[in-house]
């Protein structure tokens, strides 16, 4: 049998006493993606966080393509490149152009040329509808501009899985839309993805399978239909039921 | 910012100019009129503001005082790289950089704990009595080691908590495109850090500019210095006058520069808040 594109087996993870990520196990397919939904502090980013190796694991196995990257022997940098990761607040550089942001990684870790770069930084600009806000700073554009530039700078690499937190929360309601958008595509390519998110509705729409999580584990994963009809354990019963008062599903 | 020049020529405006130039004529002029008017004014006068004794003092303290600028332009050139290096030895992560890390704590703690003249004297005095080889003997040489080091440490510091104040997301998102920690440091942390303290550099070189007279206690023979040797030979303080004068031709033409570029910097960094 085929070894999933990424497994997470047992991983742990805590930050001093807290325990964050308690056992956690996930399979993700190639070409799947994945929604992570569930209340603040439940592990959704601390568990995108430790995929990319940004924060090492207590305990338990990441595998990609079955090796394990959490090993001591791995080149954690060289894994990174073949991860991509966009994160709630964008963090584009702010001292940097947005082409120069998104270019960064290809010509200082890839040893890619500036003129390659660009060219392939354009050509993806372009494809988001950013072409004419290369040149400007994060600071001169807005906030969906921003994240579809950040999510730019994280497919420059050429992902085989991209990692999204939450990356519509800290946008203003008429620019959700743009971003989203931009995710769906992605989703349409068949980009195995992973997303950390409190868009209960769009969850539904783009995901192949939702989990939901509770305590660091995945409490209840099915197909979103599924999940959200007809949920199984009272956990995800209950916040579903607040999320819908909330008026967000 | 041009509204508020304006203002002084409104009518509101035209009222408090005229309430400030009257209220500085009197304050300053009453001050004026205090000191000229005590006692022992006359004798004062003639010690400390001499004007034959400033041409006389002139020439020496002048030839003095381009000693303190070259020492202020080499330390000028080395603090900030020594300091630098310092910072981003202390901001290096994970165990194996322990030592470093240990070793530009010690650097920062010692060379900061020490009161600046003291270490002046202690190099000063004592390194030239080592008499290593390859290294320079002279005190001047080690009066400005001294100086580096203690501004180094300072500085240091100043760049540290540049570095600090770099969100942490910042590190993640340029080690998640799949840079090094080095070159996370260099491209995504460093152009923000130095950013974010030029307004406290800048200061820090005023200050400099200044405490490169201490230099004068090992007998050097910069600015303070002459004006010392003028004043022990004449029993008169005019040159130190002269010496004072010379320093804040440089110190505020440096100054204004610096609030000016502060100024600008906080006008820019608001504006760009959208």
């Amino acid at each position: 049998m085929n070894e999933p594109k990424l497994v997470l087996d047992g991983v742990r993870k805590s930050y001093g006493d807290v325990g964050v990520l308690n056992g956690m196990n996930l399979a993700v397919e190639e070409h799947e993606v994945v929604c992570l939904i569930g209340p603040s502090g439940c592990g959704k980013s601390t568990l995108l966080r430790c995929v990319d190796l940004l924060d090492p694991i207590d305990a338990g196995e990441i595998r990609l393509d079955g090796v394990d990257v959490t090993a001591r022997s791995v080149d954690t940098n060289a894994v990174r490149r073949r991860i991509g990761i966009v994160f709630q607040s964008f963090n584009l550089f702010p001292h940097m152009s947005v082409l120069d942001n998104i270019t960064l990684g290809a010509r200082r870790a890839m040893g890619v040329s500036r003129v390659d770069a660009e060219g392939q930084a354009l050509d993806l600009l372009d494809r988001f509808g950013l072409a004419a806000q290369a040149t400007s700073y994060p600071n001169k554009i807005s906030g969906g501009q921003n994240q579809r530039a950040a999510i730019v700078r994280a497919l420059m690499n050429d992902p085989e899985i991209l990692l999204l937190d939450e990356v519509t929360s800290a946008l203003d309601p008429e620019l959700v839309g743009e971003v989203l958008g931009v995710i769906r595509e992605l989703a349409g390519r068949g980009l195995t993805m992973i997303l950390a998110t409190h868009e209960m509705g769009f969850a539904r729409d783009v995901a192949n399978r939702v989990c939901f999580l509770h305590e660091g584990r995945v409490l209840e994963a099915a197909a979103p239909d599924e999940l959200f009809m007809n949920p199984q354990e009272q956990r995800t019963q209950q916040f579903l039921q607040r999320v819908t008062e909330a008026g967000r599903l | 910012m041009i509204g508020r020049g304006r203002a002084y020529f409104d009518e509101e405006g035209a009222r408090a100019g005229v309430i400030a130039v009257i209220s500085t004529i009197v304050f300053f002029g009453g001050g004026a009129l205090l000191v000229v008017n005590s006692a022992n004014w006359p004798r004062v006068r003639d010690q400390f503001f001499s004007s034959s004794d400033f041409a006389a003092a002139w020439p020496d303290v002048l030839s003095g005082f381009w000693l303190n600028i070259e020492l202020f332009a080499y330390s000028m050139l080395v603090i900030p790289l020594v300091a630098l290096l310092v910072a981003v030895m202390r901001s290096l992560r994970g165990p194996a950089f322990f030592p470093i890390r240990l070793l530009s704590v010690v650097f920062t703690d010692v060379f900061r704990g020490i009161p600046l003249i003291l270490l002046i004297l202690l190099l000063g005095f004592g390194a030239p009595a080592l008499q290593i080889s390859g290294l320079p003997n002279s005190a001047t040489f080690w009066g400005l080691t001294a100086l580096t080091l203690s501004y180094s440490a300072y500085t240091a510091e100043i760049y540290r908590s540049g570095i600090d104040a770099v969100p942490e997301s910042q590190r993640a998102s340029s080690r998640a495109i799949g840079l090094t920690q080095w070159q996370s440091l260099r491209f995504a942390i460093l152009p923000q850090a130095v950013r974010n303290v030029v307004p406290a550099l800048m200061n820090t070189v005023v200050s400099l500019q200044k405490d490169v007279a201490l230099i004068s206690i090992l007998g050097v023979r910069d600015a303070t210095r002459e004006a010392q040797i003028y004043t022990s030979r004449t029993f008169n303080y005019t040159s130190y006058v002269v010496a004072a004068l010379l320093f804040l031709a440089i110190s505020i033409p440096l100054t204004r520069l610096v609030d000016y570029y502060v100024g600008r910097d906080r006008a820019r960094r608001s504006q760009s808040q959208v």
